[in-house]
């Protein structure tokens, strides 16, 4: 598998933990509610989203299951089964607070853990409801068949820009709120012309937002590449395009991130993150098993060391301590994306395989490859086979729901509604006396964050195409809790960047544990969770806010 | 004709349910009351001790430490110098963790002695009980004082590394919740990185010299009572394999019986009434429940005549008891027997309760609440080991998620007491009870639903009383 794959099968996963983040963000850090049974709601949107997908129930077969309604016209549908999940999960979440949210914060914690239990024992005990303790799989996830791609034809050509519509809106937006600072490039005239024009309905005086503009963008562009694609046949040229764009994108974004940061402190980045490099190395280069696993360990010790010691004694280093962590990571994940697969053809001399490789890497909304596909032959590189996969698809798709939800909730938090919500977490008593019920509006908080958690776990299930009660343990929730401390309870963005990191250590610690023999390889998968514990209470001691802090929204008081 | 088994059955087997959650709520509700931390990990601690008395049990399974062992269940010079080794660091690691070195020397007795006097009842402590570790080898109750001693030094680590530090920041519970599972995580993973995701069990003889004979205390002995118009009766048989071999029959008439039960309410009256008011180890409730049950034992052996099995008896149920679960009913009675003694009769229990009151009062009128936070802990390591052990050998089968599948009836037992140790002990026996009989009665629900009974029961008693049954400040 390409790196570009491992990428989006990790960005989905992202996409569908930040979901599931956002819910538990709502209930914890905008209204201060500690549902330790977040996974509960998860569990219930997956399910019910399940039986709508499903064909009714063969009793002869093996797997038994409640009710399929996936033969009925229109309701059968995943849009109808997401949209059922997500209001059913909501409905629990407000019959589970009505008798649980008066109790005190640690009861409530504890009781609907209990609750969250209770559900996944059903699931588990009734063999008629979900097919018992065996997964419940015969489902598959929307238009699936239509994939790889055939651009030929008006459905592919049309799928392909529903893509392009979500890329090219997600880098347009991003562009929007970089354009403004200073850059060697003519970055507000790049954005003239990547928004076709529509930023002049944006701006100061006009009525559309950046958001919107973006938004906007995104449509034309997934037209156009719709029509592009029904007229000619340019996917090489147009996923060529959208990549590079994306790129671009993110390199004026890190660029920018990372501004004010002297020279040092970019060397101490990259000198942390090629020791990192060095430090796994002996897991892929050793052969014993004691060599990979107490070398990496006394490695990676002497590198923490080096890193205390610095923080300690170094006064430039303690206060750009978590910028050098974000620069070595960058650079390790820059070097293991971009350098290391070329490093096999290189070394064996195949300068075309490895510019191939490259260019597959750097392509990487296209998928290279397979049987099918449209076969290009490309001067220094080959013959390079192209289509686009269904997890490409699915990618465009939660992340257009990641970002839209994204959207939704910031104008909630900053509406007069989330205004009382994070007033409810501040002081219960100053909100009595405003006249307005906290009870409410916990009630409140507690239904759309259960929803969201349904809406995640009905993604889950299409993702998964296959649920098993094992699925929801209480380890889910305090992932989620994990999450949203990385990047800050009360800060939707950061539930973006808790999900990226919490998946970029998943991801990156299943390729070292391939390293490992299988015999070993349940040790190494729970040695992981020792560091994410450790992790876990590093960031609730050193930096409880979480990496972006408390969102803060000053609300303007007039003088009247 | 066999007996079927019935309430009275779930009953028993509720309080032994019971036996085993009321030994990990007590630590669980101390560190919760007196420490202030909702401890998550308190399921895993339990994991942990089960796991720890592996290394004794069957050193040869424990993945680093099967290179010392000569055999499957032997330790070979090296195993056993590091055994006895950790035995004594553990032992001394307890009473440093007490207050430092000052708490070796003999600070915490409460007495004044010589530094070297208790330097040297500490290190005989510690020598003699590593001697016993090693002696023992493999044998089970070797097994449960090591991992005893190892939980009794290691937990309180828990306190010093993690939550005292978080608790001079002043976080809100929620804060320390959450910390705990941080803690949960780290310790049941690290134990999983160690150990693998195999199941494991212990190897234990089961049979024990009793009365002249053998007596293999995993066997269930089943007693029968039968309600029959003259009276009832008990009769008590073994079943190996197919054959049934019957041990003894006891009859009692009605007028036995309610002479009885009359005689042990009176004494139980009459041992409240005298006991009233007083403050000592031995209160009111506690020599009424002596007295009654003493008359009853009494009585039940005074009038046991030999009965026959009636041909068609009003009523009769079956209850099935291995010597084993009677022992674990025993030894948590014993054990908490001990804590109630040292919670009532000692300078340290006297801390303990005034911290659990007012911890800043206590504090003011110079007790020592560091130490007192210490040994709550300590408390709690020792009883989750006893705990985790016992676990590990009735359902003779040690996963990763032993002490977690229990964390939620010890917390629901915990809250239904309202966070005080007698309270968490009632609340264990009504969540132990209310599983086992709520599987028993409720018909169709399975043995998954074991956990979720424990649940519904705490959620009715939080709607009508939010603080718990025996809470209320």
């Amino acid at each position: 598998m390409a790196v570009a794959d491992v990428v989006i099968s990790f960005m989905v996963f992202v996409s569908i933990y930040a979901i599931l983040s956002y819910g538990m963000n709502l209930k914890y850090g905008h209204t201060g509610l500690l549902d330790f049974g977040h996974v509960g709601f998860y569990l219930i949107g997956a399910y019910t989203s399940v039986l709508f997908v499903l064909g009714p129930d063969d009793p002869g077969d093996f797997t038994a299951y409640v009710i399929g309604l996936g033969d009925v016209p229109f309701v059968g549908t995943w849009i109808v089964g997401i949209v059922a999940g997500t209001v059913l999960a909501g409905i629990v979440g407000g019959l589970v607070a009505l008798p649980t949210i008066r109790l005190r914060e640690d009861y409530l914690a504890i009781t609907v853990l209990g609750i969250s239990v209770i559900f996944q024992r059903i699931v588990q005990a009734e063999e008629w409801l979900f097919n018992g303790p065996d997964a419940l799989r015969g489902y598959s996830p929307p238009l699936k068949s239509l994939f790889p791609l055939e651009m030929n034809t008006m459905i592919g050509a049309a799928l392909f820009g529903i893509i392009t519509l979500v890329i090219w809106a997600a880098a347009t937006g991003l562009l929007g709120r970089e354009r403004n600072h200073e850059s060697r490039f003519p970055l507000a005239g790049l954005y003239a012309v990547t928004t076709f024009g529509l930023a002049r309905l944006g701006g100061e005086d006009g009525s559309l937002n950046d958001a919107q503009v973006a938004a906007l963008a995104g449509v034309v562009a997934g037209v156009l590449a719709t029509v592009l694609l029904t007229a000619l046949d340019p996917i090489l040229a147009l996923g060529v395009l959208l990549s590079l764009y994306t790129w671009f994108v993110a390199g004026v974004a890190i660029a920018h991130l990372y501004d004010g940061l002297g020279r040092r402190e970019w060397l101490a980045g990259i000198a942390f993150g090629t020791g990192f490099l060095v430090a796994l190395l002996p897991v892929p280069m050793a052969d014993s098993l004691a060599v990979k696993s107490l070398g990496t360990i006394v490695l990676l010790g002497a590198l923490v060391s080096a890193y205390l010691y610095a923080v300690r004694n170094v006064a430039w280093f303690d206060s750009a301590k978590i910028t050098v962590v974000g620069v070595a990571s960058l650079w390790f994940v820059g070097i293991w994306y971009f350098v290391l697969p070329i490093l096999g053809p290189l070394g064996n001399g195949y300068v075309p395989a490895a510019l191939a490789t490259l260019f597959r890497n750097v392509v990487w909304v296209l998928k290279f490859g397979g049987d099918v596909g449209t076969t290009y032959a490309v001067a220094f590189l080959g013959e390079l086979t192209i289509n686009v996969d269904y997890s490409r698809f699915i990618l465009a798709g939660f992340g257009l729901f990641m970002g839209a939800l994204y959207y939704v909730l910031e104008v909630t938090v900053q509406s007069p509604f989330g205004r009382v919500l994070r007033a409810v977490r501040n002081d219960e008593d100053v909100v009595m006396s405003l006249g307005k019920d906290p009870f409410v509006y916990k009630i409140q908080s507690m239904v759309i964050g259960s929803a969201l958690g349904g809406f995640a776990g009905a993604l889950w299930a299409m993702y998964a195409q296959g649920l098993v009660f094992t699925m929801f343990a209480p380890r889910i929730t305090f992932i989620t809790l994990l999450i949203m401390f990385i990047g800050g309870a009360g800060n939707n963005k950061g539930m973006i960047l808790g999900a990226a990191i919490y998946w970029g250590f998943q991801q990156a610690t299943s390729q070292l544990a391939a390293f490992f023999p299988p015999a070993v390889r349940v040790n190494v998968l729970a040695f992981r969770f020792v560091v994410i514990g450790l992790l876990f209470l590093v960031i609730l001691y050193y930096l409880p806010e979480g990496l972006l802090g408390r969102e803060e929204f000053g609300s303007e008081v007039s003088d009247e | 004709m066999a007996v079927e088994t019935g309430l009275l059955n779930a009953t028993v087997t509720g309080i032994v349910t019971g036996s085993i959650i009321a030994l990990g709520a007590i630590g669980l509700a101390l560190v919760y009351d007196i420490a202030e931390v909702p401890n998550f990990a308190h399921g895993d601690m339990l994991t942990f001790g089960a796991y720890t008395a592996l290394l004794v049990n069957k050193p040869g399974s424990v993945p680093v430490f099967e290179l010392l062992s000569t055999g499957p269940r032997q330790v070979g010079t090296a195993g056993g110098a590091f055994l006895f080794l950790v035995s004594v660091v553990s032992v001394l690691g307890i009473v440093y963790n007490l207050g430092g070195r000052a708490a070796l020397e003999g600070g915490w007795w409460g007495i004044d002695v010589p530094p070297a006097v208790g330097l040297g009842v500490h290190g005989l402590l510690a020598l003699a009980v590593g001697g016993l570790v090693v002696a023992g080898v493999p044998s089970f109750l070797s097994a449960l004082l090591f991992a005893v001693v190892v939980l009794g030094a290691t937990v309180p680590l828990m306190e010093s590394l993690v939550f005292r530090k978080f608790r001079e920041k002043d976080v809100e519970v929620a804060m320390m919740l959450i910390a705990s599972l941080a803690v949960a995580f780290i310790l049941r993973f690290g134990i999983q990185t160690i150990f693998g995701g195999a199941i494991r069990f212990y190897e234990v003889d089961a049979s024990v010299p009793f009365a002249g004979g053998s007596l293999d205390i995993t066997l269930s002995k089943f007693f029968d009572f039968f309600l029959a118009g003259d009276g009832l009766i008990l009769s008590i048989q073994e079943t190996r394999g197919a054959e049934s071999a019957k041990l003894l029959v006891l009859g009692y008439s009605w007028i036995e019986l309610l002479a009885v039960v009359a005689v042990a309410a009176g004494v139980g009256y009459l041992a409240y009434k005298r006991r009233e008011g007083t403050a000592a180890v031995v209160g009111p409730r506690l020599a009424a429940a002596f007295g009654g049950l003493g008359v009853v034992l009494l009585g039940g052996t005074l009038f046991g005549g030999g009965g026959s099995v009636p041909e068609a008896p009003l009523y009769a149920t079956r209850v099935g008891a291995s010597p084993l679960r009677v022992g674990v009913f025993l030894l948590a009675l014993v054990m908490m027997g001990g804590l109630h003694y040292l919670l009532r009769a000692t300078t340290l229990g006297k801390a303990m309760r005034a911290t659990s009151d007012n911890r800043d009062l206590a504090m003011v009128r110079g007790i020592n609440t560091r130490r007192v936070m210490m040994s709550v802990w300590i408390i709690s390591g020792l009883f989750a080991a006893v705990a985790g052990v016992l676990l590990g050998f009735l359902f003779s089968n040690i996963t990763i998620n032993l002490g977690f599948y229990l964390l939620l009836p010890m917390f629901a037992g915990v809250i239904l007491g309202g966070i005080s140790v007698y309270g968490a002990i009632v609340g264990s026996y009504v969540v132990g009870l209310a599983m086992e009989i709520g599987i028993f009665a409720i018909p169709g629900l399975s043995a998954t639903y074991r956990v979720p009974v424990a649940f519904v029961i705490l959620l009715l008693v939080l709607l009508v009383k939010p603080e718990g049954i025996t809470g209320g400040s």
